[in-house]
């Protein structure tokens, strides 16, 4: 039987391992309660990893491109991207698939055309983990903008207000105390 | 030999066995791990002493010794005695948790992040395996048996780690069988933690400010009419007419107070110039005080004495400047100090007159004893009596959908009148699921002195389940604008958009009326308050609209 139909005939068992290997970047208490939750509302976490996980292994299985593969995974990237991991921390899950289609394989593949099979999935999975970085990495910059836009919009008026001071009060300033908008790290620096 | 790319590599059976948990130490034996993005900036000394609060002085998160004062563990105790003495609620969430869990995924910070901390029952137990150890007696025999702890420095870190980790959303309480208000306890544990010193330099620069001039931005009062007029001109430029701004003026019938937040920022302003539109069209006879200016009170993130400490300038002004009632802005916490607080710390305001609308003479019963009235309870009133002019039809290019901010909604139950108002006003509003509105809403991850910078991940996690329910409707219906009564979802919710559900904007709920209402002496309304050209008319050459 060929690689991807010994495969295909697993994908449930295969897709569960996997999010298993997924959730366990999570203490235990945290994990259960992500696989527990099947509400997309109250539980968007497990939401996102139970469907990306199975989106992203079908688009394997079919054949797809690798970015295929890793677009399935960008709501996901994009929710660990957020949480408190090291990148390689929430990254790992993506290797992980390696191991749990091993898992689900009955025996090792005896002959050599399924033998290379194999080693192309761990070369597409491996491309599909490179790129899952590269979203990561949007995203990372992307809380960084976010966090620079904010505090241009909280003084966004101000600075309009003393632009615009000149025009009404021939040249006068405005009598606008401008805030300390600056946050530090140490309590005492201004 | 099988190589690590052949199957026979990997035993089926070693695999089945792998334990996919990393190793776990318990709870209490796990110190926190400060991640940046996760925590907040410490108070500047600076602000503690304009307070007269206790041991001012420099620290960072990051530092191994916080420089607590040398006895600080009888001062944390003692602390802790005076409170479960003076607030039997607060001895009450001590004693009364059976750890059934109800509670644990209901946290937005846990749902977003998954750390268990951050389950509202492991939250209170920072606290309550103190209590446990020296106020029960089984704790103080039994210890970690019966869920006590030592107090020792790393506990006052992870309080200041995990109580500035709380929104004090109160959403764990509506599934709590008990009723335990955990926001209560995230209180008590702020409290707590100020008698040390450690506060958070966004809740307690804004305190300070507030506690000087009147509102967390420290607009003195010429700024404040500076600020004002500015708004007079934009809202002549997009509607033709120059509205009034009434300041401190002795004998007006009400006393307006709105959050400070939209003085200053967008979206916010936008709403600010919807009041003095609305007031100027209804001919009301109220004033903004420079002083009373800001209905926020960033004392509920701090400590129950702060919140009398600032929020008594709403009645002092009120009986200085005469009113007769107090009608209150687009703010979220400031309703749950005015509906929850405000007549037991700085009342009864026996000099008030229970509120009555000047234009359909409508008796505020609810607001008897307070003797305020929230602006959406205001309006509904106007439209239900038909007193306003509307053409909804001006926001038929906006598909709208409702954020219940946490206070109004939970504290207050103002649910239905914000609704009735977005539903005269514009003609395509959609419910978000019903898990994530109403009492069991979602919060911006914002809240409680939360609302900076420097804890932008941690923001982005606490916001993920109200983002993921607008992304749904925004795919589902073609969302794009969120309305929210309150000065810090505006703030907050502009990101939590862009992040999870990009191309949904966030609105005040008196500027989408603004929008609608047809004033009167208005010139063609071809831009909105936002100053933008309003879809589907067209501006023609000498300015005046038409319809194209």
């Amino acid at each position: 039987m060929a690689l991807s139909d010994q495969l295909r005939e697993k994908t449930v068992a295969i897709a569960d391992r996997w999010l298993a290997e997924a959730l366990a970047a999570y203490p235990a208490d945290s994990a259960a309660a992500f696989r527990r939750g099947q509400d997309r509302f109250a539980n968007p976490v497990g939401h996102a990893l139970r469907e990306g996980t199975r989106a992203a292994l079908e688009a394997l299985l079919d054949g797809r491109p690798p970015s295929e593969v890793c677009a399935a995974l960008d709501e996901v990237i994009k929710i660990r991207a957020v949480q408190e991991f090291r990148p390689s921390e929430a990254l790992r899950f993506v290797f992980a698939l390696k191991a749990a289609l091993r898992a689900e394989l009955k025996s090792p593949p005896a002959d050599e055309a399924v033998s290379a099979d194999l080693a192309e999935l761990d070369r597409r999975i491996d491309q599909a983990a490179l790129e899952a970085f590269d979203i990561y990495m949007r995203y990372r910059s992307q809380i960084g903008e976010l966090r620079i836009n904010e505090v241009k919009r909280s003084v966004a008026r101000l600075v309009e207000q003393i632009d615009r001071w000149p025009d009404r009060a021939n040249g006068q300033r405005s009598p606008l105390v401008p805030l300390e908008c600056g946050q530090s790290q140490r309590g005492d620096e201004a | 030999m099988a190589k690590p790319d052949e199957v026979g590599y990997y035993r089926q059976e070693e695999l089945l066995k792998a334990d996919h948990q990393p190793p776990k130490t318990g709870w209490m034996e796990t110190p926190v791990d400060f991640r940046p993005g996760s925590y907040i900036y410490p108070g500047k000394a600076k602000n503690l002493k304009i307070l007269g609060l206790p041991n001012p002085h420099e620290w960072a998160v990051t530092d191994a010794d916080w420089k607590l004062p040398e006895d600080w563990q009888r001062i944390v105790l003692e602390g802790m005695a005076e409170r479960l003495k003076k607030y039997r609620s607060f001895k009450l969430f001590m004693d009364t948790c059976v750890r059934c869990g109800a509670c644990a995924d209901k946290c937005h910070f846990f749902i977003g992040g998954g750390d268990p901390k951050n389950m509202p029952v492991l939250r209170a137990e920072l606290l309550r395996s103190i209590y446990r150890k020296d106020f029960t007696t089984l704790g103080k025999v039994l210890g970690k048996l019966n869920g006590a702890r030592e107090l020792t420095a790393d506990v006052i870190k992870e309080w200041f780690y995990y109580f500035y980790q709380c929104t004090e959303c109160r959403r764990c309480s509506v599934f709590c069988p008990f009723g335990i208000d955990t926001a209560e306890v995230t209180m008590i544990g702020r409290e707590l933690l100020g008698l040390l010193g450690l506060y958070i330099n966004w809740a307690i620069e804004p305190v300070a400010n507030c506690y000087r001039f009147g509102n967390h931005l420290a607009i003195p009062p010429h700024g404040m009419v500076d600020t004002l007029e500015f708004m007079v001109d934009d809202i002549e430029e997009a509607t033709g007419i120059r509205v009034e701004v009434p300041l401190n003026k002795k004998g007006a019938e009400i006393l307006f107070v709105p959050p400070s937040g939209d003085y200053v920022a967008a979206p916010g302003i936008y709403t600010c110039m919807g009041y003095l539109l609305m007031f100027h069209e209804l001919g009301l006879d109220y004033t903004f005080s420079t002083y009373a200016s800001e209905g926020g009170n960033f004392g509920l993130f701090t400590s129950h004495e702060m919140i009398k400490r600032l929020n008594a300038k709403i009645y002092a002004e009120a009986k200085r400047l005469g009113v007769k009632w107090i009608l209150g802005g687009e703010c979220g916490h400031m309703w749950r100090v005015l509906h929850q607080y405000m007549n037991t710390v700085n009342g009864p305001a026996d000099f008030l007159e229970v509120p009555k609308s000047p234009i359909t003479g409508t008796v505020f019963e609810n607001a008897r004893s307070a003797k305020v009235i929230h602006i959406m309870e205001f309006f509904a009133d106007l439209i239900r009596h038909g007193k306003l002019k509307l053409d909804p039809s001006r926001n038929d290019h906006i598909r709208v959908t409702f954020h219940d901010s946490c206070n109004p909604a939970r504290a207050m139950g103002i649910l239905e009148e914000p609704r009735y108002v977005i539903k005269s006003v514009c003609n395509n509003f959609f419910e978000m699921p019903e898990n994530t509105i109403r009492e069991q809403t979602f919060c911006c991850g914002g809240g409680a002195g939360l609302g900076t910078d420097e804890n932008m991940e941690m923001r982005l996690r606490g916001g993920l389940p109200r983002g993921n329910a607008v992304r749904y409707v925004q795919q589902r219906h073609g969302v794009n604008q969120l309305a929210a009564m309150c000065a810090i979802d505006r703030a907050t919710l502009v990101t939590v958009c862009d992040y999870w559900a990009p191309g949904v904007k966030v609105t005040g709920i008196t500027e989408l009326v603004a929008n609608a209402t047809i004033f009167k002496g208005e010139k063609k309304r071809t831009l909105n308050l936002r100053l933008e050209p309003i879809p589907g008319v067209h501006q023609d050459e000498d300015g005046k609209g038409g319809q194209p």
